[in-house]
C-alpha cells in the first residue's frame, strides 16, 4: 500500500522537499550514496575524536 | 478504568519482575564468563575474529571497538537497504530503498532506535528484513548490554584501567542471552499466529468481492528480537497493532514481557555486579514506580474519553477507543504504551496520534526523562547510573560532603562528563524541533494543525534523540529534510551520550572503594529512591515542561474549551 501506508505511524511521501536539490533525491544517485555514507562514517569518526576530547576533561 | 484492567497490568508486571531476577543472575554469570554451553560457536566467533576474550581493555579501547562495530554495521545496512532489488529473498520484487531513506533506516536499527519512515510491507524485502533489520537489532541490542556491563564492573573495580573486553561481551551477550530468548519468544509467536514463512503475499478476495493483498514474511522471529532488545522496529507497518503482529491479548502481553524483562534485570545483574543486589534493587523499584504511575497516566486519560465525541452523543464507557484494537483492551495498550516509550523500545499496538492529548503528554515525556524508565536493554542501566551520580552528587552538595556511590567518590570529572552527557538530549530534540517549526520544508510535513502539529513534530525528535523509534504518526516522515535531521538526532544520543558514560566508567574504575561509614548516604533506602525519582522528573520537567505546555498542554485545555485539531 505505497503512497498511503503507516510506517510505526509514519506516512510515506515520494516527493522530493527541496526541489533545487531534486536531482540528488532521486533513486539510484551514486553521488548521494556516496555523501550519505560519508556523513554517517563522518559521525563515527566525529566520535572518535569525541573519545579524546572526554578524556582531556 | 477497571479492577480487571488492573489486574491484567499487575499480572503482567508480576511475570516481568518474577523472570527479572533469575534473568539478572544469569546475566551476570554471562557477564564473568562463567556460562559456557555454547563454548564451541564462543571459540569459533573469537578465533574467526582474532579476538582474545580474556585480553581487557581500558574505556578508550572498549569504546573504540564498540564505535568500529557499529560503523561497520551501518555500512552494511545501508548497502543492503540500497541493493535490496539486486538480493535474493525479494519475492515481491521491491526496489532498493531512496538513498535518504536507507541512510536513515541504516543510522535508526544500528542505534537501537528503529524509527521507520517506510512500512515493512511496501519496502523492505526478506533478505533486508532477515540479513539487515534483524540482525541490527541483536547487534545493537548487544552494544547497549555490553557497554551496561562494563560500566557495572567500573563500580565494582578499584585501581583498574580495564574494564572488559567489548568483543567478548558482544559475543556472548549475543550467544548466550538474546538468541536463546528470541527462540523461545519467537516460537511462542508462532504459536500465536504470528507468520515465520518465505512464501510471498497472498491476495485474497473479500466478502464484498474485492481483492486485498495480504502480507506475510518471516516476522516472528524479528518480532521477537524487536521486543527483547528493545529495538521496535516494525515487520509491517502499523507494528504490533498489525494483526499478524500482535494478534491477540496474550501476543501482546507476551511482547510487553519482552520488552522490559531485560532492562529490569540488568538492574539486579548490576547488584550482583557490584556484590551488593541492594543497590540493583533500589533502581528497579524506581523504574518499576515509573512506569506504574506512567501506566495509571495513560489509562486514566484515555479511560475518560474525549469529551468533543461524548458532546456527539458517542458512549464515553468504553473511553477513547480510537486509534486502538478491541482485541488488546484500554489496559494493556496503555501499559505496552508505557513500557514501548519508557523502555525505548518504539513498537506501538495502538495510535499514539488518537491518543487524548493527556494520553500522548505521558509517552512523550517519558522518552523526555531519558530513556532510564526502564530505558532501552543496557542503555537504560547506564543512563540511570548518571542520574544515580547527578543524585548523589545533589545530596552531597545539600549536606556539604564529597559524594559518593559505592565506595567512589564522584568529583568534578564525572561530574562534567555526565553533564555533557545528559544536555545532549534536550540540546537535540529541542533545537532540531524549533528549526523544524519555522522550516517551511518541514512543516509541509505536518498533517495536524495548532498545537498537535507542535506534538507531532515534538514527538519525532524526541523519539528518534530519545532512540526510541515510536512515530506519534501524521507526519510525513521520508523527506530528505526529516530523514537526515531525525538520523542525527539518533547518532548523536546514542554515541554522544555513550562516550561520556564511557569516560566516567574509566575514571570510576581508576579510583580505590572507600569503605562506608556512617557518613555515608545509603543508596539503596527509600530516601535515596526519592530523590532519584526527583531528580529525573526535575531535571525533565525543567528542560521539557515549556515545550509540552505548548503542544499536548494547550491542546488538552482547547478541548475543554470546545476546539478541535
Amino acid at each position: 500500500m505505497p503512497g498511503s501506508s503507516i510506517a510505526n505511524g509514519s506516512f510515506m511521501s515520494p516527493a522530493p522537499i527541496f526541489p533545487r536539490f531534486a536531482g540528488l533525491c532521486r533513486k539510484g544517485s551514486t553521488m548521494l550514496d556516496i555523501l550519505l555514507l560519508s556523513l554517517g562514517l563522518g559521525a563515527f569518526a566525529l566520535m572518535v575524536a569525541y573519545v579524546a576530547g572526554c578524556d582531556r576533561v | 478504568m477497571t479492577l480487571i484492567g488492573w489486574a491484567q497490568i499487575a499480572l503482567v508486571l508480576i511475570l516481568v519482575v518474577a523472570a527479572a531476577v533469575p534473568l539478572g543472575r544469569y546475566i551476570a554469570a554471562v557477564a564473568s564468563g562463567r556460562v559456557t554451553w555454547l563454548r564451541p560457536a564462543e571459540v569459533l566467533f573469537f578465533r574467526a575474529a582474532g579476538v582474545d576474550p580474556e585480553r581487557g581493555q581500558d574505556w578508550r579501547g572498549y569504546a573504540l571497538a564498540m564505535l568500529a562495530a557499529n560503523a561497520a554495521g551501518f555500512v552494511l545496512l545501508f548497502a543492503i537497504l540500497r541493493l535490496q532489488g539486486m538480493l535474493p529473498l525479494n519475492p515481491q520484487g521491491f526496489d532498493g530503498m531512496s538513498s535518504w531513506l536507507a541512510f536513515n533506516t541504516a543510522v535508526s536499527f544500528v542505534t537501537n532506535t528503529n524509527w521507520q519512515a517506510y512500512s515493512g510491507e511496501a519496502a523492505v524485502s526478506y533478505l533486508s528484513q532477515m540479513a539487515g533489520l534483524a540482525v541490527q537489532n541483536f547487534l545493537s541490542a548487544a552494544s547497549g548490554i555490553a557497554l551496561a556491563l562494563a560500566v557495572s564492573r567500573a563500580f565494582a573495580r578499584g585501581g583498574v584501567r580495564e574494564l572488559g573486553n567489548f568483543w567478548a561481551d558482544f559475543t556472548r551477550i549475543t550467544l548466550y542471552v538474546l538468541l536463546p530468548l528470541a527462540v523461545v519468544v519467537g516460537l511462542a509467536l508462532v504459536a500465536l499466529g504470528v507468520p515465520q514463512t518465505f512464501a510471498g503475499y497472498v491476495t485474497a478476495t473479500t466478502l464484498e468481492g474485492a481483492e486485498q493483498v495480504i502480507p506475510l514474511g518471516p516476522a516472528a522471529f524479528q518480532i521477537a528480537i524487536k521486543h527483547l532488545g528493545t529495538n521496535g522496529g516494525g515487520f509491517f507497518g502499523v507494528n504490533s497493532a498489525h494483526p499478524f503482529e500482535g494478534p491477540s491479548a496474550v501476543a501482546t502481553a507476551i511482547q510487553i514481557w519482552a520488552q522490559t524483562v531485560i532492562p529490569f534485570a540488568l538492574c539486579l545483574t548490576f547488584g550482583r555486579i557490584v556484590s551488593d543486589l541492594r543497590q540493583g534493587r533500589a533502581l528497579l523499584v524506581v523504574m518499576l514506580g515509573f512506569v506504574l504511575a506512567a501506566t495509571a497516566g495513560i489509562y486514566a486519560a484515555e479511560a475518560a474519553g474525549n469529551p468533543l465525541m461524548t458532546e456527539l452523543g458517542v458512549d464515553p464507557a468504553m473511553g477513547n477507543m480510537e486509534g486502538k484494537e478491541i482485541r488488546f483492551g484500554m489496559p494493556l495498550v496503555a501499559l505496552f504504551t508505557a513500557t514501548t516509550t519508557g523502555a525505548s523500545c518504539g513498537a506501538v499496538n495502538a495510535m499514539l496520534d488518537s491518543f487524548t492529548p493527556l494520553g500522548g503528554l505521558v509517552p512523550l515525556f517519558l522518552i523526555q526523562l531519558g530513556e532510564v524508565l526502564p530505558g532501552g536493554v543496557g542503555s537504560g542501566l547506564y543512563g540511570m547510573l548518571v542520574f544515580v551520580l547527578l543524585s548523589v552528587f545533589v545530596a552531597g552538595l545539600m549536606v556539604g560532603r564529597t559524594p559518593e556511590y559505592l565506595g567512589k567518590k564522584v568529583q568534578a570529572r564525572e561530574i562534567k562528563l555526565a553533564t555533557l552527557g545528559v544536555l545532549v538530549l534536550p540540546a537535540t530534540i529541542l533545537g532540531l524541533t524549533a528549526v523544524s517549526m519555522v522550516l517551511p520544508a518541514a512543516v509541509s510535513s505536518i498533517a495536524a494543525a495548532g498545537p498537535h502539529g507542535l506534538s507531532e513534530m515534538l514527538y519525532a525528535y524526541t523519539s528518534a534523540a530519545g532512540n526510541n523509534g515510536s512515530a506519534f504518526g501524521g507526519l510525513t516522515a521520508d523527506t530528505p529534510w526529516l530523514n537526515g535531521t531525525l538520523a542525527i538526532a539518533m547518532l548523536l544520543w546514542r554515541f554522544a551520550f555513550m562516550v561520556p558514560v564511557m569516560a566516567i566508567a574509566g575514571s570510576l574504575a581508576g579510583k580505590v572503594k572507600a569503605p562506608a561509614s556512617a557518613g555515608t548516604f545509603p543508596t539503596h533506602g527509600p530516601l535515596f529512591m526519592g530523590l532519584l525519582a526527583g531528580v529525573i522528573l526535575i531535571l525533565g520537567g525543567l528542560q521539557f515542561l515549556p515545550s509540552l505546555v505548548l503542544g499536548p498542554l494547550a491542546e488538552h485545555f482547547a478541548i475543554l474549551a470546545g476546539k478541535t485539531f
